[in-house]
């Protein structure tokens, strides 16, 4: 009987085996290795030198660490309440069974589908000043050319137009299955008692997802505190780095000066912002 | 009532409309300068004179072909090597018990917390020790375990899989592999499909890692090298947007026929 026991236990770790050591290799010794780099100034070349605290106090005393941290956040403050928002009222739309339904949900989410490399590039063109699309459509409405990537005050508000654009059929989805769960007899009742619906989406939608909606935040959040690709496909950081975020940074110090010890620091730093996030996260799944 | 009823109908289709063109506006601006015959500057520029010509030259006259090849070769090995690994891990999480599950449960709970920073520096730093930058190895190596694969593939099975089956089988004299084979994977097909979608949308897009893992041109993955064309002049717009058509197209395939299991995929995220 033990040994039959045994025999199982062994053929559970050989199921497991492949995760386990491709996860050993390629995640969490690297990420310990992360931890250990960034007390070291190593430089790619040569050995490695313990510095204590070094890196951190440096890239506190940056003001480009800053600049690419306040950008990190004004980021996530401009795209993840839109996102949320429109998400629930798209869910809300699309909540009903009417002929052609499913192709445009479907159409909405080709955005979300599509690598944010590609969007990037269509949205490059989109948002150019001069030559692009959709200050060609304005001048014919009459409205001047915005300098939607050209200019520091507009572009990363314009980066922001394309996460939204590209991840609100996410949050839409996920309402979706969350209105799904709410079941008809609910609204039935609120509106024998005579409910319009301006007032059933306030006071029934909107608290009876509110779970979700959390949840739906905090995931938003921290992909929005890793956003590079838009950055670095549409302004390449600019102009006068008002779209260079922490992850740019940390890929400019990692892959470009080969400051490896630095760029850990900075990798350490954005985990932990994402990492108390994810924790909350977690908490509140639990909770449900 | 009945006109009132109607009448709202007809918002909720004007509104579906405008959405559409919001969401599906840009892809057709794509493919209606990448099927221009003259050269475009400004968006002034587009007439409906159209050809293939420009899918032609692209494919011919840059390294197109080369980035496909190298997107497809990585995109299929993680995708289906991530999925069979994955339901290998998740038939034992949901199904059995060992000593040491709590455990190994933390370290993929753990893992999945883990976004790309926290673990390319060293990563990058060992593949160029052994040589593996400019290969497909990194792909490979950091593909082929998903950490949400295995949680989503779990939950199926936890639904989806009666124990008494597998039971069943073992008293037929299966073995724990072909009980794996022959009753636990058919049985979880649309799991394994909606997985097997995920990982190949996450993979064909994939930009920061490839971006790392590959510094020569016939390296690149089809992302890096779209990115990358940045240096082009404006006249040539046009087969920037061929080059970037063809490489949205078939992950643009794959949801339309796959749809179905995409968007249960999502909804199963946040259970």
């Amino acid at each position: 009987m033990i040994k039959g026991k045994r025999l199982e236990w062994t053929i559970c770790y050989l199921f497991l085996l492949p995760n386990i050591i491709l996860y050993l290799l390629v995640r969490l010794i690297p990420f310990a290795s992360t931890i250990v780099l960034s007390f070291t100034d190593w430089q790619l070349i040569g050995s490695p030198n313990f510095i204590g605290l070094k890196n951190f106090v440096d890239m506190f005393n940056y003001p480009v660490f800053w600049k690419a941290f306040r950008n990190t956040l004004m980021f996530a403050v401009y795209s993840v309440p839109p996102s949320i928002i429109l998400g629930l009222l798209m869910a809300v739309l699309v909540n009903r069974d009417l002929p052609g339904m499913k192709l445009f949900r479907g159409l909405y989410f080709l955005p979300y589908v599509t690598s944010i490399v590609f969007v990037a590039v269509i949205w490059r063109w989109l948002f150019s000043t001069d030559t692009g699309l959709i200050n060609a459509l304005l001048n014919r409405i009459g409205v001047s050319s915005v300098p939607w990537l050209s200019s520091p005050k507009w572009a990363l508000l314009s980066l922001a137009i394309v996460a939204v654009w590209q991840n609100v059929s996410f949050n839409m989805l996920v309402f979706l299955a969350g209105l799904q769960g709410i079941g008809s007899d609910v609204y039935e009742a609120a509106v024998i008692d005579g409910a319009n619906s301006v007032q059933t989406f306030l006071y029934m939608t909107v608290p009876l997802l509110r779970p979700t909606m959390t949840v739906s935040a905090i995931m938003t959040t921290i992909n929005s505190f890793q956003v590079f690709d838009l950055a670095y496909v549409m302004t390449q950081g600019g102009p006068l780095d008002s779209t260079y975020t922490l992850v740019y940074y940390l890929y400019d110090f990692g892959f470009r000066y080969m400051e490896m010890g630095h760029a850990s620091a900075v990798a350490v730093v954005l985990f932990l912002m994402i990492f108390s996030l994810s924790i909350v996260q977690r908490l509140l799944l639990r909770e449900r | 009532m009945r006109a009132a009823k109607r009448g709202k109908t007809v918002l909720i289709y004007i509104c579906l409309i405008i959405l559409a063109v919001i969401f599906a506006g840009p892809f057709v601006a794509m493919f209606l300068v990448a099927l221009q015959a003259n050269p475009v500057v400004s968006a002034k520029d587009i007439t409906l004179e159209l050809t293939l010509d420009n899918f032609a030259r692209v494919f011919k006259d840059s390294r197109l072909p080369r980035w496909f090849w190298n997107s497809v070769v990585t995109t299929v090995v993680v995708t289906v090597f991530g999925t069979f690994f994955s339901s290998l891990s998740a038939y034992v999480m949901a199904k059995k018990d060992f000593p040491g599950k709590e455990l190994i449960f933390w370290l993929f709970l753990a893992v999945l917390m883990f976004p790309a920073h926290a673990w390319i520096i060293p990563m990058f730093i060992q593949m160029s020790r052994m040589g593996l930058v400019n290969t497909y190895w990194p792909f490979f190596l950091s593909g082929t375990s998903s950490a949400f694969g295995i949680f989503l593939l779990r939950q199926y099975i936890e639904q989806n899989v009666a124990t008494d089956i597998l039971e069943a089988a073992r008293l037929d004299g299966c073995g724990e592999f072909r009980t794996y084979t022959r009753i636990l994977l058919p049985t979880i097909i649309p799991g394994l499909v909606t997985l097997a979608i995920f990982l190949f949308i996450q993979w064909w897009g994939q930009f920061m890692f490839a971006l790392i893992m590959t510094t020569s041109n016939d390296m690149y993955t089809l992302p890096v090298g779209v990115a990358l064309l940045r240096g082009v002049a404006p006249s040539n717009l046009r087969f920037v947007m061929a080059t970037t058509a063809v490489a949205v197209l078939p992950s643009i395939l794959v949801f339309v026929f796959f749809q179905n299991y995409l968007m249960r995929g999502v909804a199963m995220q946040l259970r």
